[in-house]
């Protein structure tokens, strides 16, 4: 038996809410988030209270749990460090250099690289650290 | 006259591409943010080339501050839980803002350590930090040229001399 049952016109979709949605996302994150180089390696920075917003150095030494050395992201042992280091300082000794060390690395190895730093003349130095939001 | 002109029928607008464009963008910026603030703690190195500072100028007063690995604290030999390090800080800077502090980091300390108990004394005021690590190299210090915080190794005596 037909009934003859009209059937509705294929209804488009409508995509508008999602669109809404997407650009709230969209603006959430390009707002609320900062874009940041990311690492080779994953860090845990150490967490502090009194750093400030500073521009990374010109120099960066990322140190990594695992006896990796990253000086502007060129894997390097930590025997070679002092002789690159130097030939990175040579030209403008004030250049900032940042370390970035985990959180975990034993502090001996930040103190000692950052002797290696002082003995390949560099004077401004700074240490990367994490500010927990809403300290 | 009049012309009927044909009702073209109403067009969807293509909304797909833009939903496509959308997304795209979404997702780089889902991937590239990140909501981890970076600081940094700025230290002044002493320059190598500079005649020993502690020759010219007299020995500033030095407490010392030693970090166990778990973060145990010593003052001056004593030890010490952390408040009661940052008043004694606090009040020292109070009277003597340019008082020096050495830290001596134990093996084992991890920096998360190191930079907590830096932390606390640049809340207490401190403006003058040394770190070293090993109680047996001595290295000369530097002077904190830009009042800044100068690291470097510190000779022992320094340190001792309170």
């Amino acid at each position: 038996m037909d009934f003859g049952r009209q059937k509705p016109p294929p209804k488009e979709m409508n995509l508008l809410p999602v669109i809404n949605l997407i650009f709230l996302l969209l603006i959430f994150f390009m707002v609320a988030g900062t874009i940041e180089k990311i690492d080779i390696i994953p860090l845990d920075l150490p967490i502090a209270d009194s750093g400030k917003v500073l521009d990374e150095g010109q120099i960066v030494i990322v140190l990594g749990l695992h006896d990796e050395v990253l000086l502007n992201d060129d894997y390097v042992s930590y025997e070679q460090l002092p002789r690159v280091l130097s030939e990175a300082l040579q030209p403008n000794p004030e250049k900032v250099v940042s370390i970035k060390g985990d959180a975990m690395l034993p502090a001996d190895k930040i103190i000692t690289v950052m002797d290696v730093v002082r003995a390949a003349g560099g004077r401004n130095l700074s240490l990367v650290i994490q500010s927990l939001p809403g300290a | 006259m009049l012309i009927e002109r044909r009702q073209r029928p109403k067009k969807a607008m293509q909304l797909t591409a833009l939903i496509d464009v959308l997304f795209q963008l979404l997702i780089f910026f889902m991937l590239s943010t990140s909501f981890v603030r970076q600081e940094s703690i700025e230290l002044a190195l002493p320059s190598r080339n500079k005649p020993k500072p502690t020759q010219a100028t007299p020995a500033p007063i030095t407490w010392r501050v030693e970090v166990a690995a778990g973060g145990q604290l010593k003052l001056n030999g004593a030890s010490a839980n952390s408040s009661i390090v940052s008043k004694q800080l606090q009040q020292q800077f109070g009277s003597q803002p340019d008082t020096g502090v050495l830290i001596i980091s134990a093996r084992g300390v991890n920096l998360q350590e190191l930079v907590a108990v830096m932390d606390m004394i640049y809340l207490a005021g401190g403006k003058n930090v040394a770190v070293s690590n090993d109680k047996t190299r001595p290295v000369p210090m530097g002077s904190s040229t830009q009042g800044g915080s100068v690291v470097a190794r510190v000779p022992m005596d320094v340190g001792g001399r309170n």
